[in-house]
Order: C-alpha cells, then sequence, then structure tokens
C-alpha cells in the first residue's frame, strides 16, 4: 500500500494527510510505513495503556518511523500527567501534547457531533489545537531532530520476534 | 506531511485524528482524512452528515491499486488514477473542505 500513502504526502507541500489507524500497529510492515512522517500514540493515564504504548513504540522504532510522539488523553490531574511522562521518560519517547479530561468529549460522541461542532471552546479543543499548531508549525525540525537522536534503529527481524510472541 | 494516529482502543485516537484534521483545514492546509480502522468512525467524528457518511464507499483496494514489479523483481503497489479521482469517487469533502476516505488496510498488508 505504500504507493497510496506516498502519493498522499508528496501532492503539494500544504498538504496534511491524517490517518486514523487501527488499535495497535502490530499488522505493520517496514515497508508500508516509510512514507509515515509522524506517529502520534494516544495514551491515557492507566496502566494497560501504558503498557500498550510499550509495546508500540518500540516495534514503531523497528519499523523505522523516525518521528514518534506521544499524545497524553485525558488527563485528570498533575499526577496523570507524571505517570506518562514517567513511562515515556523510560522509553526515551517524546510527549508531544497533552489533553485534559473533558466532559464535552464523550458528550459529543453520544449525540454522534464533531467535538469541534459541539464545543469549539472545549479544554480539550484547545489542547488540541495547541498540538496541532505546533505539529504544523515545527513538523519539519521535530522530525530531523528525532532522526538525529539515533532513533532509527535497523533491529532486522525484531517485528517478526514480536509476532512470535 | 502523513501523519498516523494510533493508540489503544478507546484511547482517543478518532477524537484527536478528526478534530486535527479540521483545526488543520482551518489554518489552510489542505487536508485528507483517512480512517483505516476496520471498525470506521472517524467521518462521524469529523462532524460528516448521515448522508455523507452514506455516500463514503469503503475503498476497494483491487480497482485503485495495480502491482509493479521491477527489474530486480521487487513488487510495489501504485495507484492507478489520480488521488483526485479516488476522492471523487469513492471519498467525500466533509466540514472545513477534509477530504474523507475509508480504507481498511491501508497501511498493513504491505509487502514490505
Amino acid at each position: 500500500m505504500r504507493g497510496v500513502v506516498a502519493e498522499l504526502g508528496t501532492l503539494r507541500p500544504e498538504d496534511v494527510t491524517i490517518l486514523d489507524m487501527e488499535a495497535s500497529i502490530e499488522h505493520l510492515s517496514r515497508g508500508t510505513v516509510r512514507h509515515v512522517d509522524m506517529l502520534l500514540v494516544v495514551v491515557e493515564p492507566y496502566f494497560r495503556a501504558l503498557e500498550t504504548l510499550g509495546r508500540i513504540v518500540p516495534l514503531a522504532r523497528e519499523l523505522g518511523i523516525g518521528c514518534i510522539g506521544v499524545v497524553a488523553n485525558k488527563v485528570r490531574s498533575p499526577e496523570d500527567e507524571a505517570a506518562i511522562r514517567d513511562y515515556c521518560a523510560r522509553l526515551d519517547v517524546s510527549v508531544i501534547g497533552s489533553i485534559p479530561f473533558d466532559e464535552a468529549v464523550q458528550e459529543a460522541d453520544r449525540l454522534g457531533r464533531a467535538l469541534l461542532d459541539y464545543m469549539p471552546t472545549a479544554p480539550a479543543v484547545r489542547a488540541i489545537a495547541k498540538l496541532t499548531e505546533h505539529i504544523l508549525e515545527n513538523g519539519r525540525t521535530l522530525l530531523k531532530k528525532e532522526t538525529h537522536n539515533g532513533h532509527r534503529r535497523e533491529a532486522e527481524g525484531a517485528s517478526e520476534a514480536w509476532h512470535g510472541r | 506531511m502523513r501523519i498516523a494516529v494510533a493508540g489503544k482502543g478507546g484511547a482517543g485516537k478518532t477524537t484527536l485524528a478528526a478534530t486535527m484534521a479540521r483545526l488543520a483545514a482551518q489554518r489552510g492546509y489542505s487536508v485528507n482524512a483517512l480512517d483505516d480502522d476496520p471498525n470506521p468512525n472517524l467521518a462521524r467524528a469529523l462532524g460528516l452528515s448521515t448522508e455523507q457518511i452514506e455516500q463514503l464507499r469503503r475503498v476497494p483496494r483491487e480497482e485503485i491499486l495495480e502491482e509493479r514489479v521491477d527489474s530486480d523483481g521487487h513488487a510495489s503497489l501504485h495507484l492507478i488514477c489520480p488521488f483526485e479521482e479516488i476522492i471523487a469517487r469513492y471519498g467525500v469533502i466533509g466540514p472545513d473542505g477534509v477530504r474523507v476516505l475509508a480504507m481498511t488496510g491501508l497501511l498493513g498488508a504491505g509487502r514490505g
């Protein structure tokens, strides 16, 4: 499928392609993620969610995704955010954004509406706007930084080892 | 820029992907939003109407992709027609001009 994603990203420099993926990334292969510039992993401050993150991040690196950013979501307290930041520090991956727990998200979902239409001033929307601007303004720099930090690892066969688990 | 959003089910990836897409479009970017989840709800989260969601047809891979084999025998997949045409045929233009496509396995099941 790489042809599809490659073409999507090279239409024009001002084009942005956002892929809402399956829950995890075990089904990906090295070639197919070659044209993904950035992987955002959304995580909640619960142990099991963090464990999932602990599986996704090394796998994404093995696949050669140069830029990985964690987005802390449904954050209710400074402790919540600290738990995510601590876990990410251990994985050596950066927390690129933090979204507070916001009743408006579930309410919009219950009504089958876009969060942005339901409550454009909701705290979650404001946090996502901040993150979006950060990515759009600093995208190229973020990509370079992550690659220069040496996160591109060439662990051949590592994803096969994962599948065998 | 191509941004993939992953995370445990229920973590909020669809809300994030949809809201990011709309906000980027409002800031003047041309935005494609692709739903690669087998249980798709990105269209709803983007704010498409029920009528538009019904128009959204899951892209049949075999109709838009062809396999090419190079001189070294490596196979790769390519789009048969321009992306604009695929959007016109299967996609929907959502709020703020976000172009929406549903296609399971867009990244998966590749040949590496």
